[in-house]
């Protein structure tokens, strides 16, 4: 099922004129599998929203989106740190990153269904916050946070753009074959441009993302504010987006025939980065948590209490903090676990599932005003709705663009690298 | 020191140094000590070493850290059972921050000294065949032999590119 | 760097602790002048009392607390550079992480100064340790000032092992080097290194866990700093975003201190071969990114004050930009966001004397910013029958010129005496001397 027939299991990657520029080929069953999803989501999402339990279905709808919209941006925003720091380690994931990040442009669209629910979601709408009516509008909300997706939607297609227009001229460059004139300069041309839309989207990302998490999320309950929410949301993106890239390493490296260039070492060094964020996303929480806590301000502990005191959300609570953070940091200390894909890919799961439910928690209890808690059936089916859609995005793009970085110069040179000369190289564990 | 003769071969290229000790391990030599410069890659697989057992101790003391720092502050407050600013007597949320501190203290303090205490140092007399040029350019390997072994041995070390071959006792 | 062999390294780095010549003495003799004019300012204050200085109602925390939260800033991008980078196996670091080091522990050391300047009563500041005593009286462990008693003595521990963990390899060349009075002091400090293939082993997990450790260290005590701050209730001061916020500061303002410090440094020392442009290059890009968090900061800080619609939050800020301080506010937002800009040219970002100048810029911007939130928030808070001003007296000014010349008297002291460059690390980034390939020419 593999397009990369390379004849060799592990050991020797194969040489850089077998690589195809296209794409994988996805079988039937799985394609069908995540359309269904996505079709049963989707008429969930469609009854719920017309029945009597709408909020339901449009708060899970919002959660839904804040969590994929994070996860895709921060794909990005791995790629363009490869970019940014020409760090060699990562170079084969690079492409994978860039692929889950193409979902922008469906949470693009799917954005502005957000407003047919806006009554539903955003108490302002009805009663409007007072002194705050310039900045919660429907007009103005709506306005800015789609110019900002906009941007950063658009920022993150003229990257992919960049990464996968040189592979055609990639199994021509010297080495491998006749050369096509110019293909090095092409080539170069969109390294360059890669380089100088790097920065731009590191910033780009915080900003549109600060100001998602204000107005999406933050205005859900329009008397509190914390001026660490914007910078806790992107933060907390990043890290989801770092899990689901192990996961998608891991399918590809398993199933989609990869399994010469994605390596266990680069799970170890994935699992490092999963680490350190773990710890930044925790201490974020512990800094907004604890200046909070601490300062014991009505307007500010209402949003807190809410959360980690009354029912039906403190069991929540708690099992997010262990979920995100307790867990994974104990587990992620082990340097054995970390080299062991499927390992990884199980723990990458978990911390999706918990980052899920942290969206979960920071949405709904501003938006359910009930006792009972609502996650139930309805949910589940929205969500492997966006699950289904979300794969479909994926397998879309990687119908048409290869998985590797192929006209990467640097993962080129990781390929061509054979074993290091004894003694030179940095410490390493 | 030992009772058996040491050879020292001085070499001035690590990969004669790596040559000459899969060499030496290969016709069955105990290599007692390599001498080097720079932590060089690959030398302690050469050796087939285990991980160093200072990552026990960092662990002991990150832990005894932690359990040390929120029973100090516990205890401490137990004592008069103060309401100040409103905040509990045990307020596990400000005491993450004193387990935390003591976490990384003691952490430090346990690896610095298992460090020192499993490499024996300080040591006040550098070994006797230590050569100054060690911490600049060369490096060493000290080899444990047998009187009838020490011809074959000194000329496997020559052989694999040895600068200096010499005894030491 | 390329080309290079280990033997030049040695002779490079080690030629540096030759003697000095009578412009190093004419510089010495300079700050420790001033260390010690600084030094009986201070005991002027202990003796009159603390009325010499400027703090008064309202504002009751003053220069020296801005100077000390000043000094914890710049600590902590020695260890950023020397653990932080280590563990991301960033390769620029090497040749200024054992300078980056020294920066960081005399940093500290001056920045746990400044309480106890600031204490007045200095003699009783054991008074602060948890120890027990005949009227079983313990500090309180909630209160943000007893973390900063925690953290900072914890972080001046790790800082002086982590740095002479990373020196007793170099003290271990410089011993093999030298001769006498010299060789014993070296070898004393060396521990007896040997570097055999044991003591690298341990040495080399030691060094990978301290800097494992000492990462979350530095977010953590700069964090606790900033909720000196941050767990009050003064408008200004009470904002959860101060502990990144304040990281990402002190590693601004840590980085732009490098600059200033090994600038000069590699030209006197002739050491622009191992401290490239490529080394000051990455050091101002990094700046670039310190610098955007930084102006993220203050405009995340501006919009919640409005949009919280807290009467008093908003006259705070507004008064920041527009009141007494707001020459102060607006050279801040210049040097510290806007200027460091620029490194996004090239031309900048390679121009030795435009580095120089932008780090002087920056650090100049990074005290003021310290200025502007401790006494600027202190100076307007809720009650406008409180409002009140503070300016420093020539007691406070002295301490910290004081405290400036102890840390270039310290540092120029640390760059004569002991390897200023990590010679161990550099042979390591080094191709190492191989008998299959053709030997490097040295330099």
């Amino acid at each position: 099922m593999s397009p990369f027939q390379t004849g060799k299991e592990i050991g020797n990657p194969p040489p850089l004129g077998a690589l195809p520029p296209g794409g994988v080929k996805f079988s039937r069953p799985l394609i069908l599998f995540l359309g269904i999803l996505f079709a049963v989501g989707g008429i969930q999402f469609l009854a719920g929203i017309g029945g009597e339990q709408a909020r339901r279905a449009w708060q899970v709808y919002l959660v839904n989106f804040v969590f994929f919209t994070g996860l895709s941006s921060g794909a990005v925003l791995f790629s363009a740190i490869l970019t940014l720091t020409g760090a060699g380690w990562g170079r084969p994931l690079k492409r994978l990153a860039e692929g889950m990040g193409s979902f922008l442009v469906v949470s693009f669209l799917l954005f502005w269904v957000l407003y047919f629910g806006r009554e539903e979601i955003f108490p302002w709408v009805r009663e409007p916050a007072h002194g705050k009516e310039a900045w919660l509008n429907t007009g103005f909300l709506f306005a800015r946070d789609g110019i900002g997706l906009l941007i950063l939607t658009a920022l993150s297609l003229w990257i992919l753009y960049h990464s996968v227009r040189p592979d055609r001229y990639a199994i021509v460059l010297p080495g491998s074959g006749p050369g096509i004139p110019g293909a090095g300069g092409q080539v170069e041309k969109s390294q360059r441009a890669q380089a100088f839309l790097a920065p731009i989207l590191a910033m780009v990302y915080a900003l549109v993302l600060s100001l998602i998490a204000f107005d999406l999320i933050m205005s859900l309950d329009p008397h509190w504010y914390s001026t660490l929410f914007g910078a806790y949301y992107f933060i907390g993106s990043f890290y989801s987006a770092l899990a689901a890239l192990v996961l998608i390493a891991g399918i590809f490296r398993n199933w989609l025939g990869l399994r010469d260039f994605i390596r266990p070492g680069h799970f170890s060094d994935l699992g490092k980065l999963l680490l350190g964020f773990c710890l930044i996303t925790g201490d974020f929480f512990y800094s907004q948590f604890l200046v909070i806590w601490y300062g014991n301000l009505p307007e500010e502990t209402r949003y807190v209490i809410l959360r980690v005191r009354e029912s039906p959300w403190e069991p929540l609570a708690w099992t997010v903090l262990i979920v995100c953070f307790a867990l994974p940091f104990v587990v992620l200390l082990s340097r054995k676990l970390k080299f062991q894909p499927r390992a990884m890919m199980a723990l990458a799961g978990v911390i999706l599932t918990g980052m899920w439910l942290e969206r979960f928690l920071l949405v709904v209890p501003s938006t359910w005003k009930m006792k009972n808690f609502p996650l139930g059936f309805m949910e589940v089916l929205i969500t492997a709705g966006f699950i289904g859609l979300f794969g479909l995005t994926l397998i879309g793009f990687f119908r048409k663009f290869s998985p590797l970085p192929l006209s990467d110069p640097m993962f080129r040179e990781s390929l061509e690298e054979g074993e290091a000369i004894p003694g030179a190289g940095m410490k390493h564990e | 020191m030992a009772s058996r003769p040491e050879l020292l071969g001085i070499f001035a290229h690590a990969d004669a140094l790596l040559a000459a000790i899969s060499r030496l391990k290969e016709s069955g030599g105990s290599i007692r000590t390599v001498f080097s410069p720079v932590p060089l890659h690959g030398l302690q697989e050469a050796l087939k070493t285990r991980p160093s057992p200072v990552r026990y101790g960092t662990l002991l003391g990150a832990i005894l850290g932690v359990l040390g720092g929120f029973s100090l502050a516990a205890y401490s407050n137990l004592q008069w059972e103060f309401i100040t600013g409103g905040k509990p007597v045990l307020a596990w949320i400000p005491f993450v921050v004193v387990g935390f501190e003591f976490s990384i203290l003691l952490g430090v303090l346990f690896t610095v000294g298992s460090m020192l205490i499993i490499s024996r140092l300080p040591r006040f007399h550098l070994p006797g065949p230590y050569d100054p040029r060690f911490s600049v350019d060369r490096f060493g390997v000290l080899v444990d032999c047998r009187e009838e072994e020490k011809e074959m041995f000194s000329s496997i070390l020559r052989d694999s590119g040895a600068e200096e071959v010499r005894e030491v006792r | 760097m390329e080309g290079l062999s280990y033997k030049d390294v040695n002779r490079q780095v080690l030629r540096t602790l030759s003697p000095p010549g009578r412009f190093y003495y004419l510089l010495v003799g300079l700050f420790l002048t001033g260390v010690v004019y600084g030094a009986s300012c201070w005991a002027y204050q202990i003796l009159t009392g603390m009325g010499v200085a400027g703090v008064t109602h309202p504002v009751m925390w003053g220069f020296y607390l801005v100077n000390f939260v000043f000094w914890v800033g710049i600590a902590h991008s020695g260890t950023l550079i020397s653990a932080i980078l280590f563990l991301l196996r960033a390769r620029w670091r090497t040749p200024i992480a054992r300078s980056a080091e020294a920066m960081t522990v005399f940093a500290v050391m001056i920045a746990g100064l400044f309480p106890f300047i600031h204490l007045g009563r200095v003699w009783i500041f054991y008074w602060i340790l948890p120890y027990p005593n005949q009227r079983n009286l313990w500090p309180n462990f909630q209160s943000p000032l007893i973390f900063d008693m925690i953290a900072i003595s914890t972080y001046l521990t790790v800082s002086v092992l982590f740095w002479f963990t990373g020196l007793i390899p170099d003290l271990a060349a410089a011993r093999d080097h030298s001769t006498g009075l010299r060789k014993k002091i070296y070898g004393f400090f060396s521990l007896g290194w040997a570097g055999t293939h044991h003591q690298w082993r341990h040495h080399g997990a030691a060094y990978l866990f301290f800097a494992a450790l000492a990462t979350p260290l530095v977010i953590s005590v700069h964090s606790v700093v900033s909720w000196d701050f941050a767990l009050s209730l003064v408008p200004g001061w009470h904002s959860t975003i101060f502990a990144p916020y304040f990281v990402a500061g002190a590693i601004h303002s840590g980085l732009a201190m490098v600059l200033t410090l090994l600038i000069p440094l590699r030209r006197i020392f002739r050491v622009e071969n191992l401290i490239t442009p490529r080394t000051l290059e990455s050091i101002a890009k990094t700046i670039i990114l310190t610098g955007l968090i930084v102006g993220y900061s203050y405009g995340v800080e501006y919009f919640m004050a409005w949009y919280s619609g807290n009467r008093v939050e908003r006259d705070s800020f507004i008064w920041r930009a527009i009141g007494d301080y707001a020459p102060q506010f607006w050279v801040m937002v210049v040097c510290n966001s806007i200027a460091p800009l620029a490194f996004f040219f090239k031309k900048v970002r390679t121009h030795t004397g435009l580095l120089f100048g932008i780090s002087i810029l920056v650090n100049i911007g990074m005290w003021l910013e310290r200025f502007v939130i401790i006494v600027g928030s202190k100076a307007h808070d809720y009650n406008p029958y409180s409002w009140g001003l503070y300016s420093p007296t020539w007691v406070e000014i002295s301490i910290m010129l004081g405290s400036f010349c102890l840390f270039f008297f310290l540092f120029f002291f640390f760059v004569k005496f002991l390897p200023s460059v990590s010679i161990t690390e550099v042979k390591e980034g080094l191709k190492p001397p191989l008998r299959g390939k053709e030997e490097p020419r040295g330099v």
